[in-house]
């Protein structure tokens, strides 16, 4: 004879702690993932060429600007093109997370859904983007004549640590931007200031002794170095870039959970 | 235990609140002067439902009547686990379908096939389950020609046919339908109808929001008539609706 709580819910999938609800909800992500990319495609020509479309371009635009500039970089566009595509992850990843969670308030006023996929599923979609244009910097390195350092293994780590950091504060904005409205533009803003603070077209060793701070606190600094390391450099990141990079995508995974999970029981007075 | 044996969906005294103000929400930035100024603004919830009592067994239908506002589609929202209870206690056993808006959760831009999909994981389905059912659910909503067109060309009613077809293709244990059915002609209404009595007949326990009292008196087993958030009655079926019917009109 089981005594049951005197108040609360029991039904559906309450009976699961949060994480194991998204894990449940795990193929409605991965719709909602497909979805995102579908949409974004369906009605232009190219298709998911686009999503190859916009890093070369990228490329091209910060060859013919700024390879003149950093001349002692050997094979700049490949050492931006990288940062450039951490960077557009990171970013379009976390806008899209808000967007995808005011997005899905019309679901949830209707249907029970872990809140978490709505985020969640801009982060994969953007991370199924970043693969596909990984896959093209072959292509790359033959256009500019580079022979750069490659190792697999450094390279899926990286990927994991960036997706961790991003998926941590996506969630974290993603619930902020549900409670307030000009969270996303505040951030916006802030992400015009992180981009030009982080060395993605420039090189770290630009940046003036005495602002040399901002660079070790930037966590995405560290996590494109340790990106940047198998796809441009020797292979191996350094072991300091290694350690900060991981210690800033747990936390940031961990925080960014917390804060979705805590706000996530008030959502049902804002949706 | 067993006060709640056979029990689909037992409440007692349930109280929720939702915010009193519908302003989206609130500016970062007004928020941070008003902390600076130890003067910041609570949201102000008020009883949206209070101390509500009713249980639904295996294969009953109960319905929700009440004038607008009274707190139905809040109950149905609370039963689907949306809105927590503030006090009380609810516990809807098995699987839920529930029937708020046909349809929430579609993408017109996708395609019925493509919706078919989405709206069957959001309601919690595998991608095996989905594709099992997808042939019959097309086929119980009659748009094998329509499958590849994008939603957004489709009709409400088609939408609704659509919704329908998908959640309860798999058997839920418990639906919760609000008005929605209202939307199809009337083919699709008396197959509406013939689906939700094939599903209780296996054992599905329905709470039908509906303000269509001959259809209560037809289909229903007990009913539960709200009123500014507050339990009026729950009872049998007719004596709800006589009682309702009696009230309306004096």
């Amino acid at each position: 004879m089981g005594i049951a709580a005197a108040t609360g819910y029991e039904g559906g999938v309450s009976r699961l702690r949060p994480l194991a609800r998204v894990v449940a909800y795990r193929d409605c992500l991965s719709v909602l993932a497909t979805r995102c990319v579908k949409v974004r495609y369906r009605r232009s020509v190219l298709g998911v060429g686009w999503s190859l479309l916009y890093p070369l371009t990228a490329m091209l635009v910060l060859t013919a600007v700024f390879s003149r500039v950093f001349t002692d970089l050997a094979h700049y566009p490949l050492y931006a093109i990288v940062g450039f595509l951490a960077w557009g992850f990171f970013s379009l990843s976390c806008i899209q997370a808000m967007d995808a969670l005011i997005g899905g308030a019309t679901v949830m006023r209707k249907v029970y859904v872990p809140a978490a996929v709505f985020p969640l599923s801009a982060v994969v979609a953007n991370f199924v983007n970043l693969l596909l244009s990984i896959a093209l910097l072959p292509l790359v390195v033959w256009l500019i004549g580079a022979s750069p350092g490659f190792h697999i293994g450094w390279l899926v780590f990286a990927l994991i640590l960036l997706a961790m950091f991003t998926a941590g504060l996506s969630l974290a904005l993603a619930a902020l931007n549900l409670f307030f409205q000009d969270v996303r533009y505040f951030f916006d803003a802030g992400l015009l200031i992180w981009f030009y603070a982080t060395p993605i077209v420039y090189p770290a060793e630009v940046i003036p002794e005495q602002y040399a701070a901002l660079v070790w606190l930037n966590p995405l600094h560290w996590l494109i170095v340790v990106l940047r390391a198998p796809l441009y450099g020797g292979g191996a990141p350094p072991a300091l870039a290694v350690g900060a990079a991981a210690s800033v995508a747990v936390a940031a995974l961990v925080v960014g959970w917390l804060i979705f999970s805590r706000l996530e029981r008030r959502f049902h007075l804002y949706l | 235990m067993t006060a709640d044996r056979g029990n689909r969906i037992s409440v007692r005294r349930l109280s929720a609140q939702l915010r009193r103000e519908r302003r989206p929400s609130r500016s970062l930035r007004e928020w941070v002067v008003q902390s600076i100024g130890g003067r910041r603004e609570r949201a102000v919830l008020f009883d949206v439902l209070a101390d509500i009592d009713f249980c639904v067994r295996a294969g009953e239908l109960a319905a929700v009547v009440g004038p607008n506002g009274a707190g139905k589609t809040s109950l149905l929202r609370v039963l689907a686990g949306i809105i927590p209870p503030h006090s009380g206690r609810v516990r809807v056993a098995g699987r839920i379908a529930p029937l708020i808006d046909l349809g929430a959760g579609f993408d017109p831009e996708l395609t019925g096939d493509e919706n078919v999909s989405l709206y069957g994981s959001i309601l919690g389905m595998t991608r095996g389950e989905v594709e099992r059912r997808r042939e019959e659910a097309i086929e119980f909503s009659g748009l094998a020609d329509a499958r590849d067109v994008p939603v957004k060309s489709y009709s409400t009613g088609m939408v609704a046919r659509l919704g329908f077809a998908v959640a309860t293709a798999v058997t839920p244990e418990v639906l919760l339908i609000d008005e929605v059915i209202a939307v199809g002609d009337e083919e699709f209404r008396a197959r509406c109808f013939e689906r939700i009595s094939a599903l209780r007949a296996a054992g599905t326990a329905v709470v039908l929001v509906t303000h269509d009292l001959p259809l209560v008196d037809r289909w229903a087993d007990s009913a539960l008539h709200l009123r500014d958030g507050c339990q009026v009655a729950f009872d049998e079926a007719r004596v709800v609706t006589a009682a309702y019917r009696m009230e309306v009109a004096a």
